[in-house]
């Protein structure tokens, strides 16, 4: 009894009950204090060594790991003595923190080049898995890559055991430390390096630990009196600490994960796994972002300023996702006449400014030219010829959300005419239907339309090299296209252009990939470097396709909006909402004959109806592999089932026949595993256990044979499982020896006479019940009786 | 050997299991997410790790016993006495949180408190509990405990089975030598059993019912006991001989006048019991309607009796009718002594019977 220490602590008695005091320490005994501090400092390990060295492990970077596996255990064990007692946490903490600055401090050289080297071995699989040319690269100060790796290594042990004690804290929290020890997995995961099994089952076990932990309401420390007093007030007696029982737990929970991951391994082997391995639709969306997250950091994942459909008058490059909310910007009035797609420009860039990243029409002279409208008034003096294959057209356009501006159809003569949100403004256009009569078009004056800056002739002059582009404009143009679609994969996140890099320059040679800002504003400065003046257009651009399917048609004469030839064969008014889906940027190049004309270069751009897709099919998305998904674009399912799960099933059918023949074959060893344990309870018993072993052993097996017996003595199969039923169940329900031994003698299984029986009785409750052990000699008369029946 | 298969419940906790399924979804939309090679093994030992929890909890449940006892049966008011409770585990199976359920009180007062002790369970093994108690009152403590539930590892499932844990321990009144007690006077020759011949000589009384042993009187079976039975049965006689003084303790029904009267009256009988007197105590029983009474020759005797009297209920040991029943049961006497209140304090006196 530990009065002194109650005294101490100055605690209350507590009242068990009405005159029933509890007096003292309710612990009679500090039993597995080193037990319980050895599996704290486990779990820690477990979870510090899992997370980093599985990072590590499967990046194959090599360092020394039993100089990282020392250091955790030590630190481990360190940090898990700090919850011994409330002073010596707060000191340790201290302590821990003075030395981690000292040896930081002193060792920083070793330790940022070792960090510095995971990251640039980390960087060079994240290059390889994103076929990104670019890659991160940090400069390591020691020229030993695995020994500066070690002692980083050892240092971010001693950092990552105290942040994940803290963070496990006494309430044993296993969301607060499982949640970034898997984070430091996802990185290797995503970038599909698995670590090594062993790092998988120190994690698991980890965190499996904790949490049992923490369900179990188990203290990792034993609770103080005040704790257990506090407790006991509310009528609990805290008994739970048991250092023996949080071992064998621990052991229990590393045993069950070894075997898991062995015969995981043993069946779905992981070479094989991640060779059939598809990605998921959310890995495939995301990929894009994530590169721009290994470039640019943090940064790459931001967009600098509001855009439309990524588009905010010439600026470029600070757009890293574009986002698209599908709200109407603008309602479209007018008649369809045209398979082609309908621009509306609204900016026009002459001038390209590198590493500022934008076009620019601040030269009075291209700003002139850029909304001269000779073409217009070609193609108007041809209509009003009545010539065939001319036309004149009205557009009503109404700005719902979009800037304030012109969005002029090809080709209109009303530059002047802005809207303003809320307001609507009908524009006159000819569009370009047939060869434009007569004269040539005006020559150009701005010497800004084949400019193309110093900064970037080097990387435009090394893609029209690899483009291999020549020939006539329209020929270059068709090049360039192709060339594109090829290889300059279309993406709406393409990432923010790094500080002090070029737009064109960095979407040429590094990221080669964008949305159509990208496209059409490289594709001005190749025009250019070829010699076909061009420049660079932005504004909306509706597919006749997207008007066959989303414009409403609407009450009004045709004659009101539409004169002239029309290439479709029916006419109709319609109202089109055009969105920030609908938002583009082009090319225009100039032409003697046309004048200016609007060229794509864009490539075709695939999974649109992907991003239009709710919550609830991203989430069946889930379930879908990159397969299933271009099957089901392609509309066609012939293949699989579609769910990834029922592929898998299908797929790896023989795997689980084979695991379930091995399972069947683990049967005997199973068996032999409980003969062998029980031998041992057999082997370490005392003689009145021994006895009892005996005695129920022999019970069993005369319950199977008496069972057996009947089962073939009698043919009415369905009456003598009932009667045998009754009867095996009669045996195990007997309260007491001497009805089990009589229905032993009854059904002839013990044959003794009464003498022997009333001896074999008296024994058995001797063993059963009394403090004191049978004798040997007792033990080998009982022996005898239970081995003849047992035969 | 228990041979008898515990009664086994499972309670589903069901914050515990939203838990787990919270960690166990987590896990899975990793894996879709990621496809990794980590997440589905550990999709695989999560999946493995609830039946295994729970088929551990349940085996174990099968192999646990518990047991709770004292030191000393009795003890003294104020007297630290450790209660230790004891959990045996025959299998290498283990749990890191049961609840015991405790029923702890006094008996005799009918004061129950119910107590949940957690225990974890280490493997084959025995678990011991210790607790320091002391008891201010007197009577029978009883620490008892008749259900215990043995949660699995994951806290989702917990098997609640029916246990029989208990342990008494008899708190008896101090004893003081300050105190000097002598029989009335007037009992001399009028205390004592006075001889009578209204029932044959047979100044005897029948204190319990028991089958027949070889060698008991023919004249004692109970015959109509034996036939509805169909074995003997015999009476048990006590007799009251002349040399015993008999002495009726008068219990109130009141917790603390019962506790003077017990104390007090303790001291005095044993005052008594040291001028080589033996009592006849009798103390009236209302469940058996009739009279428990005890052979006091000596200390040890009266500790007996006490120990004996604190079974019963101190309700069933108070009536106001005592002198009527005394007239009916023990015709035979005279007149006897009395242990009794009066004043807030207890008082020897004489009863005459009738």
């Amino acid at each position: 009894m530990d009065k002194s220490h109650l005294k101490k602590k100055n605690q209350p008695n507590i009242v068990l009950s009405e005159g029933i005091l509890l007096t003292g320490s309710i612990y009679g005994n500090r039993e597995g204090k080193l037990a319980n501090l050895l599996v704290r400092a486990a779990f820690l390990f477990a979870i510090v060594t899992g997370s980093l060295g599985g990072m590590l492990s499967a990046f194959h970077i090599s360092y020394a790991k039993w100089a990282f596996f020392l250091s955790a255990f030590i630190a481990a064990l360190y940090c898990a003595s700090l919850y011994s007692s409330v002073w010596w946490e707060n000191i340790g903490y201290v302590l821990i923190f003075i030395f981690a600055m000292y040896t930081g401090l002193s060792l920083r050289t070793y330790i940022s080049s070792g960090f510095y080297g995971i990251l640039n071995d980390i960087s060079a699989s994240a290059s390889l898995f994103f076929e990104s040319d670019a890659q991160v690269n940090y400069a390591e100060q020691v020229e030993n890559h695995s020994f500066a790796i070690s002692v980083a290594m050892c240092y971010f042990a001693l950092i990552g055991c105290t942040i994940a004690n803290g963070l496990i804290s006494r309430k044993s929290k296993y969301l607060a430390v499982s949640v970034p020890s898997v984070l430091f997995l996802l990185v290797p995961i995503y970038l599909e390096h698995e670590p090594a099994a062993g790092y998988i089952i120190l994690l698991t076990v980890g965190i499996v630990t904790v949490y049992i932990h923490r369900q179990n309401q188990y203290p990792c420390h034993q609770p103080n009196i005040k704790t257990l007093h506090k407790a006991a007030r509310r009528h609990t007696l805290l008994g739970n600490f048991s250092g023996t029982a949080a071992m064998t737990a621990l052991l229990a929970v590393a045993i069950l994960c070894t075997i898991l991951v062995s015969l995981t391994g043993l069946f779905f082997p992981k070479n094989v796994y991640l060779q059939d391995k598809k990605q998921s639709a959310v890995k495939l969306r995301t990929m894009d972002t994530m590169e721009n997250f290994y470039l640019l950091g943090v940064m790459g994942l931001m967009n600098f300023y509001p855009t439309t459909g990524g588009l905010e008058s010439g600026r470029l490059g600070g757009v890293s996702s574009v986002r698209l909310d599908y709200e109407p910007d603008l309602t479209l009035e007018f008649v369809p006449y045209t398979y082609d797609r309908i621009y509306l420009k609204s900016f026009t860039g002459a001038e390209y400014l590198p590493y500022e990243n934008r076009w620019s029409i601040d030269d009075q002279t291209a700003y002139v030219e850029s909304w001269r409208h000779d073409t217009a008034d070609r193609l108007e003096d041809a209509f009003l010829s009545g010539k065939d294959g001319y036309a004149k057209g009205k557009m009503k356009i109404t700005n719902l959300a979009a800037m304030t501006g012109v969005y002029l159809p090809y080709y209109s003569k009303a530059s002047g005419s802005m809207i303003r949100p809320g307001t609507s403004a009908t524009y006159t256009f000819f569009p370009l239907l047939a060869e434009i009569p007569g004269s040539s078009a005006m020559p150009l004056e701005s010497e800004l339309w084949l400019d193309v800056p110093e900064e970037n002739l080097e990387a435009v002059a090394a893609f029209c090299a690899e483009a291999g582009l020549s020939g006539s404009p329209q020929e270059i143009v068709t090049k360039l296209r192709n060339y594109f679609q090829a290889e300059f994969p279309y993406t709406l996140s393409p990432g923010a252009t790094p500080r002090r890099k070029d737009f064109v320059n960095y979407f040429l040679t590094d990221k080669r990939k964008g949305y159509c800002a990208h496209y059409a504003s490289s594709a001005v400065l190749i025009l250019r470097y070829m010699g076909i003046p061009a420049r660079y257009a932005e504004g909306y651009a509706v597919d006749a396709t997207e008007v066959a399917e989303d414009a409403k048609r609407i009450e009004g004469d045709v004659s009101d909006y539409y004169e002239g030839t029309s290439l479709l064969p029916q006419s109709f008014v319609v109202s089109y909402d055009a969105s920030d889906g609908n938002a583009h940027a082009w090319v225009e190049i100039y032409d003697e004959n046309l004048g200016w004309y609007p060229v794509e270069v864009t490539p075709y751009r695939t999974g649109t109806e992907e991003d239009r897709t709710s919550i609830w099919d991203m989430f069946a998305r889930l379930f879908q592999t990159e397969e299933n998904i271009e099957d089901v674009d392609a509309g066609t399912q012939d293949g699989g089932t579609g769910n990834a799960i029922l592929d898998a099933i299908q797929s790896s059918a023989p795997r689980i026949v084979f695991a379930l023949i091995i399972l069947l074959m683990l049967v005997p060893v199973w068996i032999a595993v409980r003969k062998g344990v029980a031998l041992y309870h057999y082997k370490h018993a005392d003689r009145s256990e021994k006895l009892l072993i005996l005695y129920r052993n022999m019970v069993h097996r005369a319950s199977r044979g008496q069972r057996r017996q009947k089962l073939h003595s009698v043919p009415d199969g369905q009456a003598i499982q009932h009667q045998l039923t009754i009867s095996v169940r009669d045996v195990t329900s007997m309260k007491n020896f001497e009805e089990q031994v009589a229905w032993l003698a009854e059904n002839n299984i013990l044959t003794q006479d009464e003498a022997q029986l009333s001896y074999l009785i008296r024994t058995l409750n001797e063993a059963a019940f009394s403090q004191r052990e049978i004798t040997a000699d007792a033990l080998a008369e009982t022996c005898k009786i239970i081995g003849d029946a047992a035969h | 050997m228990n041979t008898e298969k515990k009664t086994k419940k499972i309670h589903i906790s069901v914050l515990h299991l939203a838990a787990f399924l919270l960690v166990y979804i987590i896990n899975i939309l990793l894996f879709l997410v990621f496809r990794g090679y980590t997440f589905l093994v550990m999709w695989i030992i999560f999946t493995a790790l609830l039946p295994c929890s729970f088929c551990m909890a349940w085996r174990l449940s099968s192999y646990i016993e518990g047991s709770v006892f004292t030191e000393k049966e009795t003890a003294g008011p104020g007297e630290a006495v450790e209660i230790i409770i004891s959990i045996q585990n025959r299998s290498f199976l283990c749990a890191l949180k049961s609840i015991w359920y405790l029923n702890i009180g006094n008996s005799f007062y009918g004061t129950f408190d119910h107590h949940k002790l957690i225990l974890a369970i280490p493997p084959h093994g025995k678990k011991l509990f210790p607790m320091n108690v002391t008891m201010t009152e007197l009577g029978r403590i009883v620490f008892a405990c008749k259900e215990c539930s043995v949660s699995d590892l994951l806290g989702i499932f917990s098997i609640h089975s029916d246990c029989a844990m208990e342990s008494c321990l008899s708190i008896l009144p101090q004893s003081e030598s300050t105190v000097q007690a002598s029989v009335p006077e007037a009992h001399s020759g009028v205390a004592e059993l006075s001889e009578s011949s209204r029932k044959g000589n047979d100044h005897s009384e029948v204190s319990d019912i028991r089958t027949y042993r070889t060698g008991d009187r023919p004249k004692d079976i109970h015959w109509k006991l034996s036939a509805r039975n169909r074995e003997l049965m015999v009476k048990e006689r006590v007799s009251l001989s002349g040399s015993e003084h008999v002495l009726l303790l008068n219990l109130p029904n009141q917790k603390a006048d019962a506790e003077k009267l017990l104390s007090e009256g303790y001291q005095q009988i044993r005052e008594l019991l040291g001028t080589r007197l033996t009592i006849r105590l009798l103390v009236w029983n209302q469940n058996l309607f009739s009279f428990e009474n005890y052979s006091v020759g000596c200390p040890e005797e009266l500790e007996n009796a006490y120990c004996q009297i604190y079974c019963t209920n101190l309700f069933s040991h108070s009536s106001d009718l005592l002198r009527q029943y005394m007239k009916n049961c023990y015709p035979q006497l005279n007149s006897y002594l009395c242990m009794t209140l009066r004043e807030d304090n207890a008082q020897l006196e004489i009863w005459v019977n009738g």
